[in-house]
């Protein structure tokens, strides 16, 4: 693929800001239509995931001093938020010398209550970081140009249904987190979007459209292993689903290195009015 | 100071560390270490149970001490019974952190209820010299002692105000440094459930927590542990509830975070 041709960094369709404080790091962005749930302008967890990621993960780095991979990332929504464009505060609660916890809270701009939190563990590798030596902004790559999106963003990054609850997502220098892999909020929106497709399976076997009674609101994900070759493949299974809402367990393999598990989640999910 | 025996020894416990990384176990789960009125065990006696079962091939893997860095627990269904069987696996192995899974199932059953996700990391002190995994017939374990109050109150839980409790390092719940994971659990989820008694139903507890997302940030050193609870959204559906836990004697260190999910005991 030419430089010409290659779909721009998925970062770009975020329009995110941030600012550092001495507390962590205070950000914003406003989501792209094609980020939020079909029909709504309810952001998509993993948007929130991708958020989170990259804010806790720099302020982690930063901390520790050394390349720092996300090995846990856990988001809950407890209230539905009323527009696209979110508020974040990340801060670091536990700085040890290997270990960084951080927390992010998501709010409404203007407004005090948060409706979100994610909490992510980042690992010091021990070796010193090659990419980040001074904190990045928003005016470089990969964050800029901005560019919008005129179709989902999973569509957009070639994730496709391989069976019910069953999807993959190709490798490309458009999802990588800078190190070579997927940057983990992709890799929730490949868990997303397999619970949606799990879930529209059980209650509508072979037809009805993917995700429009399920909203996923809690993801616990573990992040086991880099995506070396790829494609990633997701699996979902559905571990409980009543009228409330559902729980899923999915897998996440590297299907081009032998199906070697690089990630697994426990999500929740809740129906929508 | 109390003399009562260490709470592992009341968890009915028996369990064989397999060679492939894999860990198999059953207990006979006593009353009182129920939800009180239920036989579904507090997931944070679950969460002490996968503490170990996860914890126990992670030392045996690093050879070096082993401390929980963080802890899921999600209850998914209500078990029939309250004896169980778990059967956990190490599913990331690195030179620094360990990562398990347990799952766990109704003694009679098929399917899973609820499942456990911890990570472990090492220390740079390597274990005493000659220290081998404890088996089943530990005395640490074996034989079973009978529980004759509610594990809370044998803890030593006590409130604080509501959906805040506390307790004090006792030698019958320490890990032998600090409190162990699994009682501070029982805390967040004591406090939890003061903070829904208080908000929803101040004549009786009418919910159980379902979800618990800890995460150790340091150990108890002062004391009293106090664990402080609040109500992010609640419904008829499903509680979210955000639970700081703190050194008070410790000019309110921060120890543990814990985001906890409950929902209705009717809905469970």
């Amino acid at each position: 693929m030419t430089a010409a041709t290659a779909p721009p960094h998925f970062l770009t369709h975020f329009a995110i800001s941030w600012e550092l404080d001495a507390a962590g790091m205070t950000g914003g962005a406003t989501l792209d239509p094609q980020l939020c749930l079909p029909g709504s302008s309810t952001p998509r967890a993993a948007a929130l995931a991708v958020l989170a990621d990259n804010a806790a993960g720099y302020v982690g780095a930063f901390a520790l001093d050394e390349i720092a991979p996300t090995i846990d990332l856990s988001l809950h929504v407890f209230r539905t938020p009323s527009a696209p464009t979110v508020a974040y505060k990340c801060r670091p609660l536990r700085r040890g010398r290997r270990v960084a916890v951080l927390e992010t809270w998501f709010t409404t701009p203007g407004h005090a209550e948060p409706w979100a939190v994610s909490v992510a563990t980042f690992l010091g590798t021990g070796r010193p970081d090659p990419v980040i030596h001074v904190m990045p902004t928003a005016d470089e790559p990969p964050f800029t140009p901005a560019s919008e999106l005129d179709e989902p963003l999973d569509r957009r990054l070639g994730i496709t249904v391989l069976a019910p609850g069953v999807l993959g997502l190709p490798r490309r220098d458009h999802v990588s987190n800078g190190r070579g892999t997927v940057q983990g909020g992709i890799v929730a929106l490949l868990i997303e979007r397999a619970c949606e497709s799990a879930l529209a399976d059980a209650r509508d076997p072979g037809g009805g459209p993917i995700g429009d009674a399920q909203v996923v609101t809690g993801l616990d994900v573990r992040y086991l292993g880099a995506v070396r070759r790829g494609p990633a493949r997701a699996e979902a299974s559905v571990l409980r689903d009543d009228d409330g809402g559902s729980h899923l367990w999915v897998t996440v393999v590297d299907a081009g290195d032998d199906d070697r598990l690089v990630a697994h989640a426990f999500v929740t999910t809740r129906s929508t009015p | 100071m109390t003399d009562h025996p260490h709470f592992f020894s009341q968890l009915g416990f028996d369990f064989e560390v397999l060679p492939d990384d894999r860990f198999v176990g059953s207990a006979r789960v006593q009353p009182n270490l129920c939800v009180p009125g239920t036989v579904i065990p507090r997931p944070s006696m679950l969460a002490t149970y996968a503490d170990i079962a996860i914890g126990f091939p992670a030392a045996h893997r690093f050879t070096f001490p082993a401390p929980t860095l963080d802890l899921s627990m999600h209850v998914f269904r209500t078990p029939s019974i309250a004896d169980l069987t778990m059967e956990a696996k190490l599913v990331k192995i690195g030179r620094r952190v360990i990562v398990g899974e347990c799952w766990f199932t109704a003694a009679g059953e098929d399917d899973p209820y609820a499942v456990c996700v911890a990570t472990f990391f090492t220390t740079a002190d390597p274990m005493p010299e000659g220290w081998r995994t404890p088996t089943a017939d530990n005395p640490m374990f074996s034989p079973t002692q009978d529980l004759p109050e509610p594990i809370a109150a044998r803890a030593g839980i006590v409130a604080h105000a509501p959906g805040s409790v506390e307790i004090s390092l006792q030698p019958h719940i320490s890990n032998g440094t600090t409190v162990q994971g699994g009682i501070v659990a029982l805390l967040v989820e004591r406090a939890c459930e003061s903070a829904l008694g208080d908000e929803l139903a101040p004549a009786g507890a009418s919910h159980v927590v379902t979800g618990m997302d800890l995460r150790y940030l340091s150990g108890l050193r002062v004391g009293p542990a106090r664990a402080t609870a609040r109500v992010l959204r609640s419904d008829d559906g499903s509680s979210h509830l955000w639970v700081d836990v703190t050194d008070a004697g410790d000019d309110d260190r921060m120890m543990v975070h814990c985001l906890a999910t409950a929902r209705p005991l009717h809905a469970v």
